[in-house]
């Protein structure tokens, strides 16, 4: 049955006509276009999905469109600014923390979370807050590498 | 924005979308996650009080499900391809995710998410091991998303929240057509995926006793790996002692994933009871916890394997709490 939702996604407001059976991640994608959000397992683990909600990790293959009316959504096409790269952004850019690219909109939204939270983390809360976004390419080191250079220049200026 | 759909257009954004969409569905050619059904269905109720959930699940007896955080049923939904004619959404009932202490008593609303019950400074200060197995639930993203209620009602062996609740005697508040009741968490699951819980009612919360403040409980979960991954085998412990005679006073012992449903190993407890804690007796107990476990074999782990386990954390945790005993000032 479709059902009218709204949905506030990157700053924006938005009325979809859709199936209310609909996740998030089939709305971002199939109804918005915003492919940036990726299907990976579609059960929850590998963490592809990861999209914020009212500023927290959230994975959209286990969220109900419905449910999440009036909420903030952000996904990765939300964080440059003004064709500006998010610093997150430019940093797995220049820090080689990219390869196959699939992980990387999901790990950048947990990062995001994570330094909102806490701008100066530890490597160690680092590795825990990334710890549900699978990449199986990198190993890992470059990323968090990516996360922290990040945090040095935030607490150089 | 990458696609700059019109504001508040809903015409215009669905013409868009079916130009968009014409022709270019792509599948991935290597995940078979295209072949599972997609979960469907017809009516998505957000009701606001339990009597509006218990209602409707009346109304709708045998069509309908409650649908916490989901990250049990739409999982589940996906691979077996079930669908039901309605879902009821009890994650906006006012208060229903509340921790609190009160008279004595700690009560966990249902939809408490494992990253409340982590950080909840009540759990930190009074039941602090069921705070620590919150935090150890599969991922961020999930701690963010799933319930307490959700946990429990799911009913897997594997369910963290289980053991250390099995241990300080939680009792469940379940809701349903004929007003409330409370059933003790020990005989609340009945089975793999199964519970008392009858089709129209609901777990509305988790009641914790007053604990006795000079016992100390442990909670250890063995994995494959740090995260995202169920227990092999887990265990709590909740111990108190004798200080002079270091006899046990108190023992309480829940096991989870080795078994059809999480357990209290309540042969070894009566074993250790009044017996002075020293290595024997402490080994002693935990082969006993070791026949009383029923593990079964799956991809991760075997069943030996598991059961050999269970000697090792049940003997690890008695000496956990024991150690935690001897650092506490009483
Ligand atoms: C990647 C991943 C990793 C996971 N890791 C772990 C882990 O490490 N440890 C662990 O224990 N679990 C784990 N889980 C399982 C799951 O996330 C938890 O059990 C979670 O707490 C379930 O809560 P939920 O609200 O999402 O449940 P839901 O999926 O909403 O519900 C589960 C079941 O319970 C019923 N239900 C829910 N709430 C109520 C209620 N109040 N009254 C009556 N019925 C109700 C639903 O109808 C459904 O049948 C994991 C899941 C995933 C996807």
């Amino acid at each position: 049955m479709k059902r009218i939702l709204k949905l506030h996604v990157n700053g924006e407001d938005f009325e979809i006509l859709t199936e209310i059976h609909k996740t998030l991640l089939e709305v971002l994608r199939e109804d918005l276009g915003l492919t940036g959000t990726k299907r990976g397992c579609d059960l929850g683990t590998c963490g592809a999905c990861t999209v914020l909600i009212d500023g927290k990790p959230h994975l959209s293959c286990l969220t109900l469109t419905a449910d999440v009316q009036g909420k903030k959504i952000t996904t990765i096409e939300g964080l440059a600014q003004d064709g500006q790269l998010h610093p997150l952004q430019k940093a797995f850019a220049e820090k080689g923390a990219i390869q196959c690219g699939f992980c990387t909109p999901g790990m950048i939204l947990t990062a995001k979370a994570l330094l909102d939270e806490d701008p100066h983390p530890s490597e160690e809360k680092v590795k825990k807050a990334i710890s549900g976004n699978l990449c199986r390419c990198t190993g890992y080191v470059k990323i968090v590498d990516a996360i922290l250079s990040v945090t040095d220049k935030s607490s150089e200026s | 924005m990458g696609v700059g759909w019109p504001r508040n257009d809903v015409s215009q954004a669905v013409l868009k979308r079916k130009t968009f969409q014409k022709g270019k569905v792509m599948r991935d050619p290597v995940s078979k996650s295209h072949l599972w059904k997609k979960p469907c269905w017809e009516k998505y109720f957000r009701v606001k009080t339990p009597g509006e959930a218990v209602q409707i699940l009346e109304e709708l007896q045998g069509e309908s499900r409650v649908i916490a955080g989901g990250t049990d049923l739409l999982a589940r939904m996906r691979q077996e391809g079930f669908g039901v004619k309605a879902l009821v959404d009890i994650t906006c009932i006012p208060g229903l995710g509340e921790i609190r202490s009160e008279d004595g008593l700690i009560r966990l609303g249902a939809v408490a998410t494992p990253k409340d019950l982590s950080q909840s400074s009540v759990l930190r200060e009074k039941a602090f091991c069921l705070a620590q197995a919150a935090s150890q639930i599969g991922t961020p993203q999930i701690r963010n998303l799933g319930t307490l209620g959700g946990n429990l009602c799911n009913a897997s062996p594997a369910a963290d929240l289980a053991p250390p609740l099995l241990i300080f005697e939680a009792k469940a508040k379940i809701a349903g057509g004929k007003g409330e009741r409370e059933v003790p968490l020990d005989s609340f699951f009945t089975g793999p995926g199964q519970t008392v819980l009858n089709p129209s009612e609901i777990l509305k919360e988790i009641i914790i006793p007053e604990l006795r403040l000079d016992a100390s409980a442990t909670f250890l979960k063995l994995g494959r790996r740090k995260a995202a991954d169920l227990a092999l085998v887990s265990v709590a412990v909740l111990l108190a002692m004798d200080r002079k005679e270091r006899t046990c006073q108190l023992i309480r012992i829940g096991l989870g994933s080795v078994a059809p449903t999480p357990i209290r190993a309540k042969q070894a407890e009566a074993f250790l009871i009044g017996r002075r804690l020293d290595d024997r007796s402490i080994q002693e107990a935990a082969q006993s916890a070791m026949r009383e476990s029923q593990p079964i074999s799956d991809v991760r782990a075997s069943s030996q394997y598991r059961r050999e386990m269970v000697g090792v954390m049940v003997e690890r945790a008695i000496r956990k709490c024991l150690e935690q005993l001897e650092g506490k000032d009483v």
